[in-house]
C-alpha cells in the first residue's frame, strides 16, 4: 500500500500562500492484485478531473485535492481504507472504488457515515437494492454488459452458451443476468460455473466446456482471468463459434495474447467514437496527461466526478444530505453518456457497447450506430490459426 | 467420464504436477539442510518470472534463453541472502525463529522491489500458444515444455546430490549437521550452496511458470504455501517424495476441478495437507521432523 503523501506537501504549500482550504476527495482503488490494470485506468480518470476542475477555479471557490490508497483488489482492505478516509483523514467527499465486490463492502461504510458515494465501477445492481440513501450507481448495470454479445449470437443463430465467472459480485451478477435473458436471445445455457478469485488454471473447467461443445463461450471475468481462459481455450482446443469476455478485452493489455486475442469480443461501456459531449476533449487531455489512451474505466470515473461536481455546484455546499437529494434527481450528460438513476440509485442512463479484436486492434462492432467495423463470425478454429 | 477425458485429465494433471515438483524441490532442500521454511521461496519464483517477462517484452529474448539468466539470478539472491542475512543469525535456541522471520522480511523486500520495478499488474509471457495433438490428446505446448524442463532439472539435481562431493555434503548436513561437521564438511559453506541451490530451483520454476500463467508481485506467498504443502505431503528431505507429492497435488486439482468444482480444487492442497499430517505426519516418503 502506498499512501499518497502529497497531502501534507500540498497542505503546507497552500497554507503558505494563504489560499482557501482545499476540498479533499477520498477514494480507494485497486492498484495491486487482480483488478490492478483496470484500477489504474479508473484513478487516472479521477486525477484528470481534479486537474480540470482546478483549472476551472475549483469547487465552491476552493481548490480540489485527491487522496487515494491501494485496496489491493480486496474488499476488507477497502472497508478499512474508507473508514480511515472518513474518520482519520476527514475527507470532504468520497468516490467509490474499483469493482462491484469492493464497492459492495465499502458502500456500507459510506451509508453508515452518511457520506454520498457514487460507484463508478459498481455494475452489480444488488448493491443498490438494499434501501441505501447515499449510494448511487455510476456504472452501466451488469445485465447490460453482454447485450451486444447476446444480440450477435442471436443474429448468427447460435443456440448454446457456456459461462465461466469469478465468484465475486460483478462476474456472478453478469452470469445471473445473462442466464435470465438467454432465452429471449434463443440461447440455452449449457454450462454455468464459477471459480475462486485468484485462480490461474482453468483447464479442468474448460475440459468440461470442451466436452459439451457450446456455440458460444462467455468469460464473465476480469482482465487476467479473461486472458488465462482464452489462452487455455486455445491450449485445450475449445472451439466455440464465439468468445466474449465481460472485462479485459477493452484493455489494450489484452492484445498481449497475440493471435489468441483475435476474434474475441469484449464488453465496453464507452468508446472514443461515442457521441457524448466533451468526449474528444477528455480523450485529448487524458492522452496528454498519461501518455496513453483512456479506456472505459477512465471515462466512468471522470463522469462520476462530473456528476459530483454538478451536484456540489447545484447545492452550493458539501452538505451530504442535500448532495444525495440532488444526485437522486440529477440528469447530466457526461463523457460516459447520460447519468440518471432511479429511486433506488440504480443507473438507468449508461449503456454498453461491444468490441472485437480484429488483426490486433479493438474494433467497436455493436451497436450499429457506433460501430467502427463489422463483427467477424464464426471464430476461426484454433487449429487453423498460424 | 469417457476414457478419453480421463486420459486428458491425467495429462493435464501430470504437466501441472511437474512444475509443482520443481517449485517444491527448492523449499524441500532448504528446509532439510537449514531446518527453516524459506518464506521468501514463492517470491524467488515470482522474481524469476518477472525477469523472464522483462527480457521477453523488452528485448524479445526467447524464454528458453532467458531461463539460465533467471536461474543464475535466483542462485545469486540465494547465496547473498544466506551469506549476509541468515548466515549471521547466532546459532542459539532462537536461531530457527529468527531465520524464519528473516525470510519473511526478504519476502516483503522482494514483493515490493518487484512492485517498484514491474508494477502491480498481472503479466505473462505468451510463448508457444496452443497445443500439440498426439493420440487424440492435447498437450499444451507451454505446459509440456515446462514439464520436460522441470523433469530434466529434477534429474540433474538428483544426480548432483548423489554423485558430487558438494551434493553429498548437502545431504550429510541435512541428515546430521554435527556428524557432517566431524567428518570435515564446512557447514557454513554447504548452507550457502544449499540456499543458493534452493533459490535457483525456485527461480527455474518461476521462469517456466510465467510462460503458462499470469503472475503478479503479490502472488509469491501463494506459491510458498503450495510448495510447503507439497513438501509436507511428499515428505521432508525426500526427493521422490517431493515429486510424487507434486504429481498427487496436480492430479487431485485437475480431477476435483473436473468432477466437483473449481472452489474445491483450489483448496485440495490443504485437504491433502491435513490428511497427510493426520495419517502420516512425516509425509509419504519423509523423515520425522515435526
Amino acid at each position: 500500500m502506498r499512501p499518497i503523501l502529497l497531502f501534507a506537501l500540498f497542505a503546507a504549500a497552500t497554507a503558505a500562500r494563504g489560499e482557501p482550504n482545499p476540498i479533499v476527495i477520498g477514494a480507494s482503488v485497486s492498484l495491486s492484485g487482480t483488478y490492478a490494470a483496470s484500477g489504474r485506468y479508473s484513478i487516472e480518470g479521477t486525477q484528470l478531473w481534479v486537474d480540470d476542475v482546478n483549472k476551472r477555479g475549483g469547487l465552491l471557490g476552493r481548490p480540489v485535492r485527491l487522496v487515494y490508497y491501494d485496496d489491493k483488489s480486496d474488499a476488507n482492505t477497502g472497508v478499512q481504507l474508507y473508514v480511515k478516509l472518513i474518520t482519520a483523514d476527514k475527507v470532504d467527499l468520497i468516490v467509490g472504488p474499483y469493482s462491484s465486490g469492493v464497492t459492495s463492502a465499502v458502500s456500507t461504510v459510506a451509508e453508515k457515515h452518511h457520506m454520498v458515494m457514487l460507484g463508478p465501477e459498481a455494475a452489480d445492481v444488488k448493491i443498490y437494492t438494499r434501501g441505501y440513501k447515499y449510494n448511487f450507481q455510476a456504472q452501466t448495470q451488469a445485465g447490460r454488459y453482454m447485450l451486444g454479445a447476446l444480440t450477435l449470437a442471436k443474429a448468427n443463430g447460435y443456440k448454446t452458451l457456456a459461462m465461466l465467472a469469478e465468484d465475486t459480485a460483478f462476474p456472478k451478477a453478469v452470469s445471473a443476468e445473462v442466464a435470465k435473458m438467454a432465452g429471449e436471445y434463443g440461447l440455452k445455457v449449457v454450462f454455468d460455473e464459477t471459480y475462486p478469485k485468484g485462480s490461474s488454471d482453468f483447464s479442468a473447467l474448460l475440459t468440461k466446456v470442451k466436452q459439451i461443445g457450446p456455440d458460444v463461450v462467455f468469460a464473465n471475468s476480469y482482465l487476467p482471468d479473461s486472458q488465462g481462459i482464452l489462452r487455455q481455450c486455445h491450449e485445450l482446443g475449445v472451439d466455440a463459434k464465439m468468445f466474449a469476455v465481460a472485462v479485459g478485452a477493452a484493455e489494450p493489455q489484452f492484445g498481449n495474447l497475440g493471435t489468441t486475442a483475435e476474434y474475441v469480443f469484449g464488453a465496453t461501456q464507452w468508446a472514443p467514437t461515442m457521441p457524448w459531449p466533451g468526449n474528444p476533449e477528455f480523450i485529448q487531455a487524458y492522452q496528454r496527461k498519461f501518455n496513453r489512451a483512456p479506456d472505459y474505466h477512465s471515462a466512468s470515473n471522470y463522469a462520476s466526478m462530473q456528476v459530483l461536481e454538478a451536484a456540489v455546484k447545484q447545492v452550493g455546499s458539501l452538505d451530504q444530505d442535500k448532495l444525495a437529494a440532488a444526485i437522486a434527481k440529477l440528469k447530466l450528460d457526461t463523457v460516459y453518456g447520460r447519468f440518471e438513476v432511479d429511486s433506488r440509485g440504480v443507473q438507468l442512463g449508461f449503456t454498453s457497447a461491444l468490441l472485437q479484436w480484429q488483426k490486433g486492434k479493438q474494433v467497436i462492432v455493436w451497436p450499429d450506430k457506433m460501430a467502427q467495423g463489422k463483427a467477424i463470425l464464426p471464430t476461426l478454429p484454433w487449429s487453423q490459426r498460424r | 467420464m469417457t476414457p478419453h477425458i480421463f486420459l486428458q485429465l491425467i495429462v493435464n494433471g501430470i504437466m501441472v504436477g511437474g512444475v509443482y515438483g520443481l517449485m517444491s524441490l527448492g523449499i524441500n532442500l532448504v528446509w532439510g539442510v537449514m531446518g527453516v521454511v524459506n518464506l521468501a521461496h514463492g517470491d524467488f519464483i515470482v522474481a524469476a518470472g518477472f525477469l523472464t517477462f522483462w527480457l521477453f517484452t523488452r528485448f524479445q529474448v526467447n524464454p528458453l534463453l532467458a531461463f539460465p539468466a533467471g536461474v543464475a539470478m535466483g542462485f545469486a539472491i540465494g547465496v547473498l541472502t544466506q551469506k549476509f542475512l541468515l548466515g549471521r543469525v547466532p546459532q542459539d535456541r532462537g536461531a530457527v525463529k529468527t531465520s524464519l522471520l528473516m525470510t519473511f522480511g526478504v519476502s516483503y523486500m522482494l514483493i515490493n522491489a518487484a512492485q517498484l520495478l514491474f508494477g502491480n499488474e498481472f503479466q505473462t509471457v505468451m510463448f508457444l500458444p496452443g497445443s500439440w495433438r498426439m493420440l487424440g490428446l492435447d498437450f499444451a505446448k507451454s505446459r509440456a515444455l515446462a514439464f520436460l524442463v522441470a523433469a530434466a532439472i529434477s534429474l540433474l539435481l538428483w544426480a548432483f546430490l548423489r554423485f558430487t562431493f558438494i551434493g553429498r555434503a548437502i545431504r550429510a548436513v541435512s541428515q546430521n549437521p554435527e556428524g557432517a561437521s566431524v567428518c570435515g564438511i564446512d557447514i557454513d559453506r554447504t548452507r550457502v550452496v544449499s540456499f543458493g541451490l534452493g533459490s535457483a530451483l525456485a527461480a527455474a520454476a518461476g521462469a517456466l511458470l510465467v510462460t503458462i500463467f499470469a503472475i503478479s508481485p503479490a502472488m509469491g506467498t501463494g506459491y510458498t504455501v503450495r510448495s510447503f504443502a507439497v513438501t509436507v505431503i511428499g515428505g521432508l528431505g525426500s526427493f521422490p517424495g517431493a515429486l510424487l507429492g507434486a504429481l498427487i497435488l496436480g492430479l487431485s486439482e485437475v480431477f476435483t476441478g473436473y468432477l466437483a468444482s473449481a472452489q474445491i480444487a483450489n483448496g485440495i492442497a490443504f485437504l491433502l495437507f491435513l490428511a497427510v499430517l493426520l495419517a502420516r505426519p512425516r509425509g509419504l516418503f519423509g523423515r520425522a521432523v515435526l
